[in-house]
């Protein structure tokens, strides 16, 4: 998997990234669609996009951010922190 | 030709070949897992769970039985496969394969469902061509643990894990640092149960071990690593070992009988009833396969056997 520079966090390759991992079509993840009670995702799925959010930002994610992986805009808001990229 | 070693008796029923479907091309196919499938009897004792790459299996197997055009393909890669629901003893599966043409190849996206509904998905990637692709020579392993001082034979890998012969597909552990990555051992024999006997001029194709068999044997070398400081012998009074997911797994070089298929697995993270997974495979210095992203989860036994009991009474 390649990684992406730290300069670029693209919302829409977010959204992309993680409807591969959960399996569902990239329209199926809204914004502020919960990943566990709108989109089926359970317990195991949730890890695997925290492994590939580390791997492809190049990240850290401690078991406390897990809880902040709850929606599109939650794990951008996270990913733009861990990035260093705060609001302009 | 005799087909190839597979480790799924039942035989594929086409229930209809590929063929244009709006403007999808789709093909269908349909199982009876009988209760005396070979795997049962060692997966688990006591719980007999039709293993996940056996329903992959299943999904490649209705591919090479109903693939659109001519020309030999070989299994190049398994995209994704997602695992929802064990499948039992006595269960029908079907398969719906949506086609797709893939740069030299086709893509089939398998949904296999039995009577109860979806059991899993899984995206198989076919490539024309040899049946080996250029060799992949392994960089030194950047996390090669240090050897163990003394080997971790069956005996003890069955006091560790609930896999029970012939599906006990791990002869030894070479290195561990639990907790975080493994090395583990496979010798591939002539007499291997899966080859069954084969015929004395069995070609080299019907002599490749079992390609989802080759996963099995890494996702137990992954099973040991979990269980290591959790020993999970029986299922039935610990815990049940399920697959959940694998991601863009590749298949490079054919395993032969006479090869040693050493396994090196690193956990990329856990949480307490889950875990995801990366690594390879290598005989000798030559890759055979790479495995980017495997998910597990364990499961209360009481769910698994309430399952069990539905499928029984269906």
């Amino acid at each position: 998997m390649s990684s992406v520079p730290a300069t670029a966090l693209d919302k829409e390759e977010l959204r992309r990234t993680i409807a591969e991992v959960i399996d569902v079509k990239p329209a199926e993840v809204g914004d502020e669609r919960r990943f566990v009670e709108d989109l089926g995702v359970d317990s195991l799925m949730a890890l695997e996009v925290a492994v590939v959010l580390e791997k492809r930002y190049r990240v850290k994610l401690r078991q406390a951010d897990l809880k902040h992986l709850l929606c599109l805009r939650m794990v951008f808001d996270l990913m733009r922190d861990k990035l260093g990229q705060g609001q302009p | 030709m005799t087909a190839a070693a597979s480790p799924v008796r039942a035989e594929v029923a086409v229930v209809r070949p590929a063929s244009p479907n709006g403007s999808a091309i789709t093909s269908a196919t349909r199982f009876v897992i009988a209760p005396d499938e070979q795997s049962f009897t060692g997966h688990y004792p006591g719980l007999p769970l039709f293993p996940g790459v056996c329903v992959v299996e299943c999904a490649h197997r209705s591919s090479l039985a109903t693939m659109p055009g001519a020309g030999a393909m070989r299994l190049a890669a398994v995209k994704t496969a997602r695992f929802r629901t064990p499948v039992f003893p006595g269960d029908e599966l079907t398969v719906q394969i949506d086609w797709s043409t893939e740069p030299a190849g086709w893509m089939c996206d398998a949904g296999i469902r039995n009577g109860r509904g979806e059991v899993a998905r899984a995206a198989l990637r076919y490539r024309n061509g040899p049946a080996a692709e250029p060799p992949v020579r392994s960089a030194p392993w950047p996390h090669t643990p240090p050897a163990a001082s003394t080997r971790i034979t069956p005996a003890e890998i069955q006091r560790l894990m609930p896999h029970r012969y012939p599906m006990l597909l791990v002869d030894q552990v070479t290195a561990i640092v639990p907790g975080d990555r493994i090395v583990a051992v496979k010798a591939i024999s002539y007499t291997d149960i899966w080859y069954g006997r084969p015929p004395v001029d069995a070609t080299a194709e019907q002599l490749a071990f079992p390609t989802v068999l080759l996963v099995e044997s890494w996702l137990q070398a992954a099973g040991l690593l979990t269980t290591w400081d959790r020993p999970n012998p029986d299922p039935l009074a610990g815990e049940v070992m399920l697959l959940g997911g694998l991601t863009n797994i590749r298949f490079h070089h054919p395993v032969l009988p006479g090869d040693v298929v050493e396994h090196r697995v690193r956990l990329l993270r856990a949480h307490t009833d889950a875990m995801v997974f990366e690594g390879e495979s290598l005989v000798g210095d030559t890759v055979t396969m790479t495995v980017e992203r495997v998910s597990m989860a364990l499961r209360p036994p009481e769910s698994v056997i309430a399952l069990a009991a539905v499928a029984s009474a269906a």
